[in-house]
């Protein structure tokens, strides 16, 4: 309490301050450049005219609502409550709920993965030059849920970071409930770093990427998404005009079943996979799932709509992928390989797909023969099918982003938005060749490879029609039918009216079980 | 005066391992039954006391008609695995009584054994998922280089089924699991039979006993209490059983290879249901203790004094 009366007063005081010396100069100031860094008296003036814009707002948690939600900053409690969800909130003003750089280190706590640390860094870099006197201390490793379990329960919560939690958009979810995150939906009103005025965070990201991230969760902005990626099935780019087949993006499902038969008469498996990993081939499943039944039958299942799983055109679709290899079409011996075996076999010319996610490049860029080619497509539509025949698995690219519900969640707030400034898109690009989620992601870099800009035509083909299955996010028993059973369903071993009785099954225990939270999907239109 | 003085001496030598234990054995125990007895996703401190609602979820899964949930599929590998740990004990007492009636380069066969042991499970796993590679592997490619093609197999797969309807990769796992356990038993064994008095041997053979009669009537019977203790090694080393098997088949959840410790593993670390999870470890434990004091009571004979 007696901190707040001290902001009150430090606050009052510059504004007399920075309203002599505005009274000084001319009446309009214009607005500075988001990408020159404002010195720290530009700030310091910005806070008075915010406050004399919203003398009298109330303030509280934003977005309102949240009742069972527990702020344990102060700043997360003082928001504009009355702020109104796509009004821009300016630079200035935002730097004017920002406040002052704290004095002990902003903490930005990321999981070490492919894409490694350096644009962690390089964020972090941003952020203390925007704002002198700020410190980012910036650590992570590969298994930093293991090391943040014990402090998370302890309430003591990293300020920004990704994948705090295992176990996926599920365990996520748990973290919401478990107040681990703080909503991040001011932040979408607030204007982009670097995109030109008037531009909000909410406008630079492309589409779906903000309710990809949510993990379906629409009461709040729980999480933010990194990375663009489109899942689909990559071809070997020389084999195909060597032998003179069609580019498969162009075809029907039909049509590329046919020309799967007509790879393996030439004597090359049409197939290599993850075999030890054969959730993999859901990137093939879900897609034809939602092409052939449509989007109504994604709701259902989603839904836990009874009969959903025993809808003709999901049975069709399961159907389809049992014929792969009925049809003998995977390479010999895959189903024992791990993920980079698996996928070798494809670098190595010895099949014509695999199913991946635009990762693979990278993945495998140590093992990738010289002036090897290959090209990502979406799965073939159906003929006859119900969905967007345009439409593709394009996520945020895994565990999103998040603001910690700790000590200043605001300045995490203030990272992810210089996350999504141009010159981090560029160095993602350029320096990890992958797509931060901005709109225009490659920001003038040149280097993009063919592989890479086979995955952007994806998405961009895709229009926004962007494929989603939330039941394994929001109920993991009937995700666990799958992972139980993925590689038995493959081979055959458990037909498709087997595994579509063991979903219904579990669809109707998560159904009749009152301690599971039920979700609702809503958005079940193309 | 005496004995106070003894105790001075004692405790400095029994308190930090006492410490440590209470530290990183006891405590956790207790706090694991405690946590048992509630709905906890390890995130908060936010705690649901439940009862017996963990345990009696962990029956009605055991007891599923149609064992939806795996559970007693899981504990067949186990059982799977414990049979492979008995042939362990019998190829290990075998290698013993070799190695003990000392035939050239003893010592070499005695190092080439143990060797394992001084290796990590992660170590085991890995060093073995490359070998057993259906592309690159040891044992495909010497196949396909004398000619045995057809008997190249994926050795990892959990799809190819093998007699008694278990998958190729877990007959690997247990002949892993015999490759890593062999050593130990074997030493154990060994120093047992060496500390056989050789006048008793020899007094069998005056008497003429044939090698096999002194091996069954005078070697199994003075080092039965070392048997014994190996079965019960036996006994809780196939029940918790996780490690090979989670690194050999990449951390997946998998029903044609998990034994029931990854099912654990699975609903405290990938679900968090933490309290769930703690009842499955502390029916391991009392299934662990049982089957010890089962083994230990069952196979209790006269011991031989000598």
């Amino acid at each position: 309490m007696a901190k707040m009366k001290r902001r009150d007063f430090l606050r009052v005081t510059t504004a007399v301050a920075a309203g002599v010396i505005l009274s000084s100069c001319k009446p309009k100031t214009p607005t500075p450049e988001p990408t020159k860094a404002p010195a720290q008296p530009t700030k310091a003036a910005a806070q008075p005219t915010k406050e004399a814009a919203k003398p009298a707002g109330k303030r509280g948690v934003y977005p309102p609502g949240l009742d069972w939600f527990k702020p344990r900053a102060e700043s997360l409690k003082n928001l504009p409550v009355d702020h109104k969800p796509g009004e821009l909130i300016t630079q200035e003003e935002w730097y004017a709920l920002l406040g002052d750089p704290p004095k002990e280190e902003i903490e930005a706590a990321f999981w070490l993965e492919g894409y490694g640390h350096g644009w962690v860094k390089f964020v972090a870099s941003l952020l203390e030059k925007e704002h002198p006197g700020a410190k980012v201390k910036v650590w992570g490793d590969p298994r930093i849920w293991e090391t943040l379990q014990p402090r998370l329960v302890d309430g003591d919560i990293p300020d920004v970071g990704r994948l705090w939690i295992k176990g996926g958009e599920q365990a996520m979810i748990q973290g919401v409930k478990d107040n681990v995150y703080a909503p991040v939906d001011i932040l979408l009103d607030v204007e982009a770093y670097g995109w030109g005025e008037g531009k909000r965070v909410r406008d630079i990201i492309p589409a779906g990427g903000l309710e990809g991230a949510s993990m379906g969760l629409t009461d709040a902005q729980w999480a933010m998404p990194l990375t663009q990626n489109a899942n689909g099935i990559y071809y070997n780019v020389a084999m195909f005009e060597e032998h003179g087949w069609p580019d498969p993006g162009t075809l029907t499902w039909e049509e590329f079943m046919d020309l799967c038969a007509e790879i393996k008469k030439a004597g090359i498996a049409p197939w290599t996979y993850q075999g030890k990993y054969p959730g993999y081939f859901n990137i093939v499943l879900r897609p034809l799932i939602y092409k052939s039944a449509g989007a109504k039958a994604v709701c259902d299942i989603d839904n836990l709509v009874e009969g959903a799983w025993k809808n003709p055109d999901v049975l069709w679709a399961m159907e389809q992928i049992q014929l792969i290899f009925k049809n003998g079409w995977i390479f010999p011996g895959a189903e024992a390989m791990s993920h980079t075996e698996g996928q070798q076999v494809f670098m190595d010319g010895k099949a014509a797909f695999v199913p991946c996610g635009m990762w693979m490049e990278r993945e495998m860029e140590e093992t990738t023969p010289e002036g090897f080619r290959m090209k990502l497509i979406g799965i073939p539509a159906p003929k006859n099918g119900k969905g967007n025949p345009k439409a593709a698995e394009v996520s945020e690219g895994g565990p999103a982003l998040t603001v910690g519900n700790g000590k200043h969640p605001l300045w995490g707030m203030e990272y992810l938005r210089l996350v999504y400034s141009p010159d981090n898109a560029k160095y993602w690009a350029e320096k990890i060749g992958a797509l931060l989620a901005v709109k225009d992601p490659l920001q003038g870099a040149t280097n993009v490879s063919e592989a890479l800009q086979s995955g952007i035509d994806l998405i961009k083909s895709a229009e926004g029609h962007y494929i989603k299955f939330w039941y394994g996010a929001w109920y993991p028993t009937i995700g666990k039918v799958w992972g139980d059973n993925m590689g038995d369903f493959l081979w055959g071993r458990v037909s498709v009216e087997e595994m579509a009785d063991m979903l219904e099954r579990a669809a109707r225990e998560v159904r009749e079980d009152p301690t599971i939270e039920k979700h609702k999907r809503t958005d079940c239109s193309d | 005066m005496l004995r106070r003085e003894k105790w001075k001496l004692i405790i400095p030598f029994v308190l930090p391992s006492l410490l440590l234990f209470s530290v990183f054995v006891m405590y956790p125990s207790i706090r694991g039954l405690y946590i048992s007895f509630f709905h906890w996703k390890g995130l908060s401190k936010n705690m649901k006391f439940v009862g017996f609602y963990n345990f009696v979820k962990l029956w009605k899964e055991l007891t599923d008609p149609e064992d939806f949930y795996h559970l007693r599929l899981y504990l067949s590998h186990n059982l799977f695995l414990f049979v492979f740990s008995l042939l362990t004990i019998a190829l290990a007492l075998t290698v013993a009584y070799v190695i003990s009636n000392k035939p050239k380069g003893a010592n070499l066969f005695r190092v080439t054994y143990f060797f394992p042991n001084v290796l990590s499970t992660a170590a085991i796993a890995v060093l073995w998922s490359m070998v057993l590679n259906p592309s690159f592997g040891l044992v495909n490619n010497i196949l396909r280089s004398i000619g045995l093609e057809e008997f190249a197999i994926p050795w990892l797969s959990l799809q190819k089924d093998w007699p008694l309807g278990f998958k190729v990769g877990l007959y690997s796992v247990g002949f892993i699991s015999m490759w890593g356990g062999l050593g130990w038993y074997m030493i154990l064994f060994l120093a047992s039979i060496q500390n056989i008095p050789q006048e008793l041997i020899e007094a069998a053979m005056i008497d003429g006993a044939t090698k096999a009669r002194v091996f069954f009537s005078v070697t199994i019977p003075l080092i039965w209490e070392t048997i014994r203790t190996v079965l019960i090694f036996a006994v809780i080393g196939a029940l918790n059983q996780f490690a090979l098997v989670y690194i050999l088949f990449e951390q997946q959840p998998n029903k044609h290879s998990d034994m029931i410790m990854n099912y654990y593993y699975w609903q405290a670390f990938t679900q968090r249901n933490w309290g769930y999870a703690a009842a499955i470890v502390v029916v391991i434990f009392v299934v662990t203790l049982l089957g010890s004091i089962f083994t230990f009571r069952f196979m209790e004979r006269e011991t031989v004094q000598y």
